[in-house]
């Protein structure tokens, strides 16, 4: 599996010269600044420095490409701790657990929890990808759209866990984001729900959307506190906390791992990726968790299991790009530019020639992985400053801020009138107690669900035997089953002991 | 007689003045137009598509490109949405004063939103400067299927309902190719289980991963793939040397069948109709801009390192191409949902 000499080789052209890594630094940084900024988005910081890697050998243009990847992934995690805005939709799950331990005042040790479980996710993501490339990739190939819509229906039951004040609301908030996320074009070309409005036409974007919701029912919660965070004495930015946060997330090894499995696996599948993968890590880490109650309210773990997960899809959509030249998603399809550039097409045949290149791409992430935390220790601090600001300050800023990142996501108006419109939603939503990250889920994976669930009906021609015909579509299935009955049977037992306790 | 005189002296006037003004006129047509030292301000190229895709690269090569030819510098500005729809209600909606470009993957993407989108344009509505990009449609079989031409593959769809599988880019002209195929062979349509995806990337994972039995999609972005694949056919007049494989109507003579050769994607410049039919002199400003930077070596060089086309085709026959693809997504339309 292992081609030693072309691991040598490899190695000769990372470290033979300095120029290499000459990017690296300025690319974990841009890509930190683009994912910590809600509404700045990864794809694009990539997109905007594309230009700059024509002049750069494609060693060096792909170190600079993932250095962007890698920063991005850990810095959208940042406003999602501390301010409850997601930066992109992979760190939806990070704000579940990130953002009530900031309100505690443990703001310092989430952004280390995040920190180290972003890096280890990373390297698990990279130590897969350098191991099973290839079976990697095949794996995906295997992956028809009935397992795509059981995987995405997984995902979709953490919607029933998001109460807010009662399920039945929890329902109905997920019941309304899959709705709206079916507006748009259908992927047979159909355009619904439109009201004749052209700019609906691609569905209503997402991330705008997210940021809406997410900021404006915080605005709501938070109107008349002066602080994030209460007491004065927990705003201080305490780098010993930021260690410890290390420290707490290295104490759970079985979620970090299982995330950055379930990260390469989702992240490998074209159209699906980190958005998806953080959900998933989230939803079985708190359903295998003796206290599944604990998390929503400030569980270091919660943030452990989304941030392996959204840095290890790095790896995983890399397989996909470099094993088959397909990309996965927006980052890997600006860098499938860069590949044209230089005149490389991705697939089986430029893994085999070209080991070299392939293995000096993964060792160079190895040694990304490593400064990351260097620059992620110099950058907390820094971050973590937004603590300090008076709410009064912070909040229009960060509206603002989402605003004008919005309108360069969507290239016209389109972006911040839906910030503007999902902020009135969310705040209604919050007011009458019902659950926004729920929408924001039912959204996110509405659309998705429905388009493997289209395909699935194309492809056996609406014969449901099809299903009989992939037994991975059944044993996904009877797992998701398990997960979704073995809790409420074990509650139920819970309760009989406790009052066979009390008596 | 006051009267009269003053009558006669106001009339005299009056035709004087038409005169003057008739001879001013007649004199400007007469003119030939130099006087308009078209362009003084930046030029605008609106893209129809976000950052990082095809159109957007080839509009951000060639905008220096074109900016050194007319001496004024050319700025991109995407206006992504709807299948293009909202950079060609944009480009209609500004001044026709030339100061436009509007580059876009023009097929499939406009007849599209004419045709399915409930667009309020035309074709019509704009003039097409150039086309330089054009991208071939491949038919492909995965490689274990064990389909090893064209014509066995229709006549397995042909045979039985609900065997075949095929994957398709959502309203492409790989898709519409497929529908005409089945059309012209006499196969009923619902014979083909075609699994319809909004992305190229998705489609070929399905095929390379033997999801479906076929692909029909564009040549380019298909090399990655090519090891889990049987090339079927090509639809073009001719052989192209990268893909070794019968161009459609070739592959098809066992059948007796003949297709029209569906042009894949088209990707070039355009400005509105109207702004040619008020200023033609700025019009030929820009096609010749764009001919004569078409026509260098070093522009030819860069888009080739890009993999991107840089044909000269001209502006009439650009037009044409554009009614004619028109013409077939419009005859096959019913067929697209």
């Amino acid at each position: 599996m292992i081609d030693f000499g072309a691991v040598g080789q490899g190695m000769d052209l990372l470290f033979s010269s300095f120029g290499p890594w000459l990017v690296v630094v300025p690319g974990i940084i841009l890509g930190l600044i683009f994912g910590a900024t809600p509404g700045l988005q990864i794809s694009m910081a990539m997109a905007i420095f594309l230009p700059m890697t024509m002049y750069m050998d494609f060693i060096q243009a792909m170190l600079f490409l993932t250095a962007i990847f890698t920063g991005g992934s850990f810095g959208a995690g940042i406003p999602a701790i501390l301010m409850n805005i997601p930066g992109t939709s992979s760190a939806i799950a990070t704000a579940f657990d990130g953002y009530p331990m900031a309100r505690k005042g443990q703001h310092n040790q989430a952004l280390g929890v995040a920190l180290a479980s972003s890096v280890i996710g990373a390297l698990i993501g990279y130590v897969v990808l350098f191991f099973m490339i290839q079976p990697l990739s095949y794996m995906v190939l295997r992956l028809g759209p009935a397992e795509m819509f059981v995987v995405i229906l997984w995902g979709m039951t953490l919607i029933a866990s998001l109460k807010g004040e009662q399920v039945l609301k929890g329902l109905v908030a997920g019941f309304i984001g899959l709705l709206v996320g079916t507006i748009g074009f259908s992927e047979i070309g159909l355009a619904r729900g439109t009201m004749g409005q052209t700019y609906l036409l691609d569905g209503v974007p997402v991330i705008p959307a997210m940021m809406g919701m997410f900021a404006a029912s915080e605005l709501f919660k938070l109107a008349n506190k002066g602080f994030i965070v209460e007491s004065a004495d927990d705003r201080k930015v305490k780098i010993g906390e930021i260690f410890e946060g290390c420290k707490m997330a290295i104490r759970y090894p079985v979620v970090m791992i299982r995330g950055g499995l379930i990260g390469v696996l989702v992240g490998a599948v074209p159209g699906v990726g980190s958005s998806v993968s953080n959900l998933l890590s989230y939803i079985e880490t708190k359903r295998r968790d003796r206290d599944p109650d604990s998390y929503g309210k400030g569980n270091p773990k919660g943030v452990v299991a989304s941030e392996a997960a959204n840095s290890s899809s790095e790896g995983g959509s890399m397989a996909t790009l470099l094993a088959l030249g397909i990309p996965g998603g927006g980052a890997t399809a600006v860098m499938l530019a860069a590949f044209a550039m230089h005149n490389i097409t991705g697939g089986p045949q430029f893994i085999r020639q070209q080991t070299d290149v392939v293995y000096a791409i993964i060792f160079a992430n190895f040694a990304q992985v490593f400064l990351l935390v260097i620059i992620g220790l110099l950058f907390i601090p820094l971050l973590a400053n937004i603590v300090k600001v008076p709410m009064r300050f912070l909040i229009p800023s960060v509206l603002v801020l989402a605003v004008m990142g919005s309108f360069g996501l969507t290239g016209n108006m389109t972006g911040p009138a839906t910030v503007l419109v999902f902020a009135v939603i969310g705040w209604i939503f919050r007011h009458y107690g019902y659950s926004v990250p729920a929408a924001v889920i039912g959204m996110l994976l509405g659309s998705l669900a429905e388009k493997s669930l289209l395909h699935s009906y194309q492809i056996s021609g609406g014969d449901i035997s099809y299903v009989f015909e992939r037994p991975v579509t059944l044993a996904i299935f009877a797992l998701l089953l398990i997960s979704l009955f073995s809790q409420p049977l074990m509650k139920r037992l819970k309760a009989r002991q406790e009052a066979v306790q009390l008596r | 007689m006051l009267n009269t005189s003053r009558a006669s002296l106001s009339f005299n006037l009056k035709s004087l003045l038409v005169g003057a003004t008739a001879a001013i006129a007649s004199l400007s047509i007469a003119l030939p137009a130099v006087a308009d030292d078209f362009p003084t301000r930046p030029l605008n190229v609106v893209v129809g598509f976000g950052t990082g895709g095809s159109a957007d690269r080839l509009a951000r090569i060639m905008s220096g490109h074109i900016s050194e030819e007319v001496g004024v510098p050319v700025q991109v500005t995407n206006r992504p949405g709807a299948g293009t729809q909202v950079a060609s209600n944009y480009v209609l909606n500004v001044p026709d004063d030339g100061y436009t470009l509007y580059a876009s993957t023009f097929a499939p993407y406009l007849p599209n939103s004419i045709l399915t989108g409930g667009a309020n344009f035309s074709v019509d509505d704009f003039s097409y400067i150039n086309f330089q990009w054009f991208d071939l449609d491949l038919i492909a079989a995965n490689k274990d299927s064990g389909y090893e031409d064209l014509p066995s593959l229709l006549e397995a769809i042909r045979e039985e309902r609900g065997q075949v599988r095929g994957a398709v880019v959502q309203g492409s002209a790989g898709h519409l190719m497929v529908r005409l195929l089945l059309d012209e062979a006499g196969i009923p349509q619902e014979n083909l289980n075609l699994v319809t995806y909004n992305s190229g990337g998705e489609a070929r994972s399905a095929v390379a991963g033997g999801q479906v039995d076929f692909v029909s999609i564009s040549a380019q972005g298909s090399e990655g793939i090519r090891e889990f694949l049987t090339p079927l056919a090509i639809v073009s007049d001719e052989r192209i040397e990268q893909w070794d494989v019968p161009p459609i109507n070739e592959a098809l003579a066992p059948m007796d069948l003949e297709v029209p050769v569906l042009q894949g994607s088209m990707r070039g410049f355009a400005v509105t109709s109207e702004m040619e039919r008020q200023h033609p002199e700025r019009f030929e400003k820009l096609s010749s801009a764009i001919q004569s930077a078409l026509a260098r070596k070093d522009v030819q060089e860069q888009l080739e390192r890009n993999e991107m086309g840089g044909v000269w085709v001209g502006p009439e026959r650009s037009n044409e191409l554009m009614r004619e693809n028109y013409q077939v997504f419009e005859k096959y339309a019913h067929l697209l949902n």
